[in-house]
């Protein structure tokens, strides 16, 4: 039995050994190559101040135009949304720009039916593998049951492939140029009522630690919003009108477009156009 | 218990200290431990489907005794048309009620008929195709006096049960495993070895060949409306290595599996991509059913023997029947149909017996006749693996017609933000490392073995798909 052993221990030591190693390099790569999405784009924001931060899911992403923000307003804002984004990666990001020592005015967070889900976003899990182990990332997170095993070397990066494997570390290694533009963080969509129908959940929950997290971390106000959504989604006004009750500064403006169905590109989202508009609303509101 | 999980990487290291270390001195305890094993294996799946593993078990052991003791023919027949009732009435019911139902009822409506539905929710239990067969082979041997029954039901059971080739294959002859239940194990460490490169081998097939593939395969397939006849071509081409990653991977982590506990199974997979006609890819591609279905079906139906007409009606039952055992849809009928379509052209051009060799066997490459008809039953096979990846008859039909019609042949950005030729490169060097091992059953051979390995160890954990689980296409069969 004494070569099988030897084989074994040989492969089990092979593979132990290029986890390790590949930890490192994986690693290196991603700490000083050009940032390629917002998580990463947060990692390396360090010592500056930003007058709006937005935050949420793509309904921040798609409808908060940064470059006209700061046209209309003269203030520096920053697009942090995420697609499928919930409100603790909101929550992790705010935490993370303080320990950067990122000061911000306000930050403005856009909360809907995604005030029923907890935890994280599988895409922001996969975002801040890279960075798990940094002084930066909260403590909160590190202990969290959905970044179990992340102490195995490599394990982070193989847990989540699809977004920090082997094709990222190639693209970041060429710094190939981002889909986004990180500095304004805004994705436009196109066309008009596509797929126009949705649904909001029947009941609500009583709270969001998520919300409770962002209320002790913020050193400075929070505004919480909520982008428009087409007037067909079932169950909308009770919803919102649940949700205005348990959060405080809340800017609803869900009906904002009701009448105006061709600013959506389909529900839940608005095109170019009607994100455009909203911005010149949301900025409005902050600043008067 | 998935192959490529955690749990299996507990349970394996396990169970084999404890079958060399604890139980090894006594082979009935050995075999016991085993059939303990493979219950839990199975069981860890869903407990309940144990019952329809112990109900075949017990009904076929209780036959094969019987079967020895009786010497009246039609006493003999009656009881193995009891085994063939029970297993293929277990098959047909959790595999196909609702199909037939519903065929029924499409039929019915056709004919301006409406009936209404009476289809069950029914779980279709995990492996059901594979034991059942296995379990009938054993029944069908003893008939034909092939094989003496089993006396001990412990080592007919662990037989039937063995939990490396349990849930996908290679569905095996009980002439080649039962007896080895018999055989008192002792550990001999170059097949052992040889089973730890193929588990890693195996692996590296499913991980990263065969999952990799699959996200392509389902974006091309799920929206081939919209893509062009390049997306369209790398859809069939993806799923073609899809297939063969997933089932030859896993078949080798089975008998990798099985080699660490002192068993041999059949090979299933000798590299049938490249083969030169379809008779040679069906010598190659899922060995275990294509030659359980020669030897239970194709030769009692008269096999080659008798006229031209027979043996093609003959050949035509053998890939339907095939087809239909892949799953209840109509298009893995049309799949097999196909193949016999493919395979008559190769009977009636007396063909069929060419090609026993391995390709290109004293040579580095292949000569050009060669690769002309490797590349063209390649293409012949592809068009089928379309049917078979299809959802329905009618979309695999609209697939090939816009793959034939469209005419655009660019590389394309399709859904899952990734191109649609970027997995080529992996291909060519997995189809260059099958290439240049063809004579082994892995490529961990030769004076850079280790290189290999590290090789391969390092690609597994750098291109393996480990966050979007893909389950073992074979195991919905």
């Amino acid at each position: 039995m004494k070569k099988f052993f030897i084989h074994s221990a040989l492969i089990l030591g092979i593979t132990f050994v290029s986890m390790i190693v590949l930890d490192y390099v994986y690693d290196v790569i991603f700490h000083t190559s050009n940032p390629r999405n917002k998580v990463q784009y947060v990692t390396q924001l360090k010592n500056t101040h930003v007058d709006y931060i937005f935050l949420g899911s793509s309904r921040v992403e798609n409808h908060i135009d940064c470059e006209l923000f700061e046209k209309i307003t003269g203030k520096s804002c920053l697009n942090l949304g995420l697609q499928g984004g919930r409100l603790k990666d909101a929550a992790t990001l705010l935490q993370m720009l303080q320990n950067n020592n990122v000061t911000y005015t306000k930050s403005v967070v856009q909360v809907d039916y995604l005030y029923n889900f907890g935890g994280y976003s599988v895409p922001f899990r996969g975002y801040i593998n890279p960075y798990i182990h940094d002084d930066i990332i909260p403590e909160e997170l590190v202990r969290s049951s959905e970044f179990k095993g992340v102490g195995v070397p490599f394990y982070r990066f193989m847990s989540q492939d699809k977004l920090c494997g082997f094709r990222e570390i190639v693209t970041q290694s060429i710094s190939k140029k981002p889909a986004v533009d990180l500095n304004n963080g805004f994705v436009p969509v196109y066309g008009v009522g596509n797929n126009i129908a949705g649904t909001f959940p029947d009941t609500i929950k009583d709270n969001n630690d998520a919300i409770t997290l962002l209320e002790s971390i913020s050193t400075n106000d929070i505004v919480y919003f909520a982008a428009p959504y087409c007037k067909n989604a079932e169950n909308r006004d009770a919803f919102m009108e649940e949700l205005s009750r348990r959060i405080p500064n809340f800017l609803n403006h869900i009906d904002v477009f009701d009448e105006e169905e061709t600013l959506f590109s389909n529900c839940g989202h608005l095109n170019l156009e009607g994100a455009q508009k909203f911005t010149r609303i949301i900025a409005h509101d902050l600043t008067n | 218990m998935f192959f490529n999980s955690i749990e299996y990487l507990l349970f394996l290291p396990i169970c084999f200290f404890i079958y060399w270390f604890v139980v090894n001195r006594n082979l009935k305890l050995q075999n016991v431990f085993v059939l303990i094993i493979s219950y839990i294996f199975y069981g860890w799946w869903d407990w309940r489907f144990l019952s329809l593993i112990a109900l075949s078990t017990i009904v076929d052991y209780s036959v094969g005794l019987y079967l020895e003791k009786s010497s009246s023919s039609s006493r003999r027949k009656a009881l193995l048309i009891t085994s063939l009732v029970v297993n293929l009435g277990l098959l047909g019911f959790f595999k196909y009620y609702n199909f037939f139902v519903e065929s029924f009822i499409t039929a019915f409506s056709g004919l301006g008929i409406e009936l209404a539905p009476s289809t069950l929710k029914i779980i279709l239990p995990v492996g059901i195709s594979f034991y059942t067969f296995q379990t009938l082979s054993y029944t069908i041997d003893v008939y034909r006096g092939n094989l003496k029954p089993s006396k001990n039901l412990i080592n007919f059971a662990a037989y039937v049960a063995f939990f490396p080739q349990l849930v996908a294959g290679p569905i095996e002859r009980a002439t080649n495993l039962l007896p080895q239940f018999s055989r008192k194990r002792t550990f001999n460490e170059e097949k052992a070895i040889s089973g730890l490169y193929l588990i890693l081998w195996g692996l590296f097939q499913k991980v990263v060949i065969a999952d990799s593939c699959a996200t392509y395969v389902n974006a091309i397939f799920g929206e081939y409306e919209a893509l062009n006849a390049m997306s369209l071509f790398m859809g069939a081409f993806y799923f073609a290595f899809q297939i063969y990653g997933d089932f030859a991977g896993y078949s080798n982590i089975a008998i990798g599996t099985a080699r660490l506990f002192g068993f041999d199974l059949m090979r299933n997979f000798n590299y049938p991509y490249f083969s030169r006609n379809i008779a040679e890819f069906w010598r190659r591609w899922h060995i275990s059913l294509s030659t359980w279905f020669r030897d239970y079906v194709y030769i009692p139906l008269g096999g080659s023997r008798g006229s031209r007409m027979h043996q093609l009606r003959n050949v035509f039952i053998i890939f339907l029947v095939s087809g239909f055992w892949h799953g209840a849809n109509w298009t893995f009928v049309v799949w097999g149909a196909l193949h016999a379509l493919f395979f008559l052209l190769v009977l009636l051009t007396n063909t069929n017996r060419n090609h026993l060799d391995q390709v290109a066997s004293q040579r580095l490459l292949p000569s050009i006749k060669e690769s002309l008809q490797m590349v063209f039953t390649f293409v012949l096979i592809l068009v089928a693996w379309v049917f078979f990846r299809a959802e329905t008859v009618s979309e695999a039909f609209l697939y090939l017609k816009r793959l034939v019609t469209n005419l655009k042949f660019s590389i394309e950005y399709i859904s899952i933000e990734r191109y649609n030729v970027e997995m080529l490169l992996i291909i060519g060097i997995f189809i260059g490392i099958e290439w240049f091992h063809r004579r082994y059953e892995h490529p961990f051979v030769g004076r850079f073995k280790w290189m290999k390995i590290i090789t391969i160890i390092l690609l597994l954990l750098t291109l393996g798909v480990y966050s979007n689980h893909q389950d073992f296409i074979y195991f919905q069969f």
